[in-house]
């Protein structure tokens, strides 16, 4: 017989409403509320050796505790799977469930599954790593939501990998996936082309994107005064590219010190940017940071000072929200080092 | 404009006294290849090896991908311009030597990792992981302008290509192929007019095609015979950002051949426009602007397939064309690969009249390829940010296995929602 454990919270475990939510870490012998469904679901083959539970408010408060305890409790009951929920709508105990499911499935090396409401911000946290089987957003659905799960983790325990998002009743996995498909890309587009001009509804296979609206900060009007940063996508970097900046598909960035240069020389610098000639750039680094300039505009007072650090990254591949991930990052520096303006170079 | 392809298949690639192409298999004298090399100034030295499918062998920074091809030198080179003198192309036979692949391999400044299992995951995903491949890897003369380096290796390539092919001479193909293509206007079909607008990298040396030999960085968009870049006018300069297309693709163009199989059945392939992806802004929106002109007023055609030849930078030029091409009353489809992280979008500029395209594939995927591999050819790590040990198990982007992600819809690899 194959051993499954489950996770549920203290209200599905029996033990009580919200008055119980601080409850600690436990576990039953046995299966308790929607286990129990679950068990005569699955027969013989496989049985619920351990009912696994933890209060949804103890969960969020003791992340770390409660995880490294009940994955202990787990491990006692030497399980083949786990299985957690379903949480249906529930935000605390959805991401309880992730938590659980994530620590198992690393710790354990065994099949995990959860079930939940794809807007329940649990699944946003594991959707892409874990199966987790799509549910309604109450128990009403319960019935429906363990059949779904039955008949997911009978695949599992034939040994077959359930990949995420991979089959009907799994929450996609979010994102955009690779796969094969029968025709080629140029039959393809020839033929949705020839759609197109006959006038048919044409379905695209890239839905176009929707872009966040940057709205422009006001404009500096005293630059006298203005204390101005270097940014750029450039790639350029201490020669050596000390941080390892990747030249392409680039996921951080440096920030770099001027100590007080007057100009950036060649055999200092260099970009590792891989998507233009770099040739031009190696030779006069201050054509990407345009040091040199600058540094004659705050001596005659055009601009009020420039900020002692650059930063630098590759704009090659790199997703839009990678980016967007490492302009935050570097605009939150900029702003704690009172700089008031960016002047932002690309490739 | 008649062209026709004298197909001479290879099953079988081995070293031999004489090189000789028989009834498909291709014998090559190591040494006669070699000196034909050895005659580019800038190559001090250069190593050759046979790769064949099912091998334990891993090939690193792939540079370029060639097939050999040959024609009577009273018609000029199969690569006029980018080796020997210019000639027109895309006119009378041309011999190629399907199913081989010439490789070149070299760490150029920059360049980003492109790999060729011969066996395991890494060969599903790319048609050159099934062919049998002659590598060759050149050592640069000490003290070699990297640049000037690279357009040796790109010669190289093409040297050993043709050195292969010429063994055809003479001989009765298994087959030929006629791409007979009259771009005038033929009033007796009702079939919708389709054009296409190929853009290519353009980057300046080593990150660029060539045409006719000539950088395309300051071209503007021209008419072109589709049948001048399945006969060699298009060649790729020295380095290959694994996503951009090789000189074998452009050879075997899948979507020049596309159009020419479907025309005067579903189609008329009106012709095609061959553009750029300029640096700045403003050239990108007038390079548009032109590419749609000739489309609809040289080319007259109705319809457009537009492809790009990057990412980032080229997703550019692919909305700005798309929404000229739509306002001077041209139906469009792109074809464009996807650079998208979890949630977040997967290219980086639109147009709101970009309604329909086609995915090749979600570039930054990663795949694991889990062969372990007896012999790695091209260097002893990988370029830039890969890491891991060159003979095993590696997790890497798809797109730097070379030929996964096809810009030109070669392969019929996609991206979908999962």
């Amino acid at each position: 017989m194959k051993r499954i454990v489950h996770y549920v919270n203290q209200f599905f475990a029996g033990l009580g409403g919200e008055e119980s939510a601080g409850s600690p870490p436990g576990a039953l012998e046995a299966a308790v509320g929607p286990g129990r469904l679950l068990q005569t679901l699955l027969g013989e083959g496989a049985g619920i050796v351990a009912t696994v539970h933890c209060g949804d408010d103890h969960f969020s408060e003791n992340e770390e505790e409660a995880t490294a305890r009940l994955l202990e409790l787990v491990k006692a009951a030497e399980p083949d799977l786990l299985f957690a929920g379903p949480a249906f709508g529930s935000g605390r105990y959805g991401l309880a469930c992730a938590g659980v499911c994530r620590a198992v499935g690393a710790e354990l090396g065994i099949p995990v599954l959860a079930a939940m409401s794809p807007s329940n911000p649990g699944a946003d946290t594991i959707r892409s790593e874990i199966p987790v089987v799509g549910t309604g957003e109450s128990s009403g659905d319960m019935r429906a939501a363990i059949e779904a799960s039955a008949a997911v983790i009978v695949k599992m325990l034939t040994g077959e990998t359930v990949a995420p998002g991979s089959e009907g009743g799994l929450i996609p996995r979010g994102g955009r996936w690779n796969t094969r498909v029968s025709k080629r890309a140029a039959e393809r587009a020839v033929d949705l082309l020839l759609a197109k001009v006959s006038g048919d509804l044409v379905e695209t296979e890239i839905p176009l994107p929707a872009f966040q609206e940057v709205e422009p900060a006001p404009g500096i009007h005293d630059l006298g005064h203005a204390k101005i940063a270097l940014v750029t996508t450039g790639g350029l970097v201490p020669r050596g590219n000390p941080d390892g900046i990747k030249s392409y598909l680039s996921t951080h960035f440096g920030a770099y010190h001027l100590e007080s240069k007057e100009h950036l020389a060649g055999d200092e610098f260099e970009s590792v940017h891989g998507g233009f000639f770099t040739a031009a750039v190696n030779d006069d680094p201050n054509r990407l940071i345009p040091l040199d300039v600058l540094r004659d505009a705050v001596r005659d007072g055009s601009l009020g000072g420039l900020h002692e650090y650059f930063y630098s990254t590759t704009g090659n591949g790199t997703p839009v929200e990678t980016a967007a991930d490492m302009a935050r990052d570097i605009a939150a520096s900029l702003e704690e080092d009172g700089v008031d303006g960016v002047i932002l170079t690309s490739a | 404009m008649d062209f026709e392809l004298a197909h001479f298949p290879v099953r079988s690639l081995c070293w031999g006294a004489h090189t000789e192409y028989r009834e498909g298999e291709l014998v090559v004298n190591r040494e006669a290849l070699r000196a034909e090399l050895l005659a580019e100034p800038l190559i001090d030295d250069v190593e050759l090896s046979i790769v064949r499918p099912g091998d334990r062998t891993r090939i690193l920074h792939v540079v370029d991908i060639v097939e050999p091809r040959w024609k009577d030198p009273e018609r000029g080179s199969p690569f006029p311009g980018s080796l020997g003198p210019l000639y027109q192309c895309g006119l009378g036979r041309t011999h190629a030597l399907d199913g081989v692949a010439v490789v070149t391999s070299g760490s150029l400044p920059r360049s980003e990792e492109a790999i060729i299992d011969m066996c395991g995951p890494g060969s599903e995903l790319s048609r050159f992981g099934q062919m049998p491949g002659l590598v060759v890897l050149p050592k640069a003369r000490e003290g070699s302008d990297p640049g000037a380096f690279g357009l040796a290796l790109m010669r190289a390539g093409l040297r050993a290509a043709v050195f292969l092919a010429q063994t055809t001479q003479g001989l009765e193909p298994a087959r030929t192929e006629a791409f007979s293509l009259d771009l005038g206007r033929n009033a007796s079909t009702d079939l919708p007019r389709v054009g296409y607008l190929s853009f290519s990298y353009s980057h300046g040396i080593g990150r660029q095609k060539l045409f006719y030999g000539k950088s395309t960085k300051d071209i503007v968009p021209s008419v072109v015979h589709p049948n001048e870049l399945l006969d060699g006018a298009l060649v790729n300069d020295g380095y290959t950002k694994p996503t951009k297309n090789a000189t074998h693709d452009i050879l075997n163009h899948p979507m020049i051949r596309e159009l020419h199989r479907r025309h005067n059945r579903d189609l008329v392939f009106a012709g095609m426009v061959l553009a750029n992806h300029y640096a700045t802004y403003e050239e990108k929106a007038a390079g548009a602007w032109h590419a749609a002109r000739l489309l609809r007023h040289v080319v007259e055609a109705e319809a457009v397939v537009i492809t790009k030849d990057g990412g980032g930078q080229a997703d550019v030029d692919l909305m700005l064309a798309c929404r000229a091409c739509e306002e001077a009353g041209l139906r469009t489809v792109l074809v464009a690969k996807e650079e998208s992280g979890g949630d977040g979008p997967s290219m980086v500029d639109v147009a709101p009249q970009a309604d329909a395209m086609v995915s090749v594939g979600n570039c930054p995927e990663k795949v694991r390829l889990d062969e372990s591999m007896e012999l790695v050819i091209g260097g002893d790590g990988f370029l830039g940010a890969i890491q891991g040990d060159v003979s095993g198990t590696v997790e890497i982007p798809v797109q730097n296995i070379i030929g996964a992600i096809d810009p030109i819809g070669g392969s019929t690899l996609t991206a979908r929602p999962g």
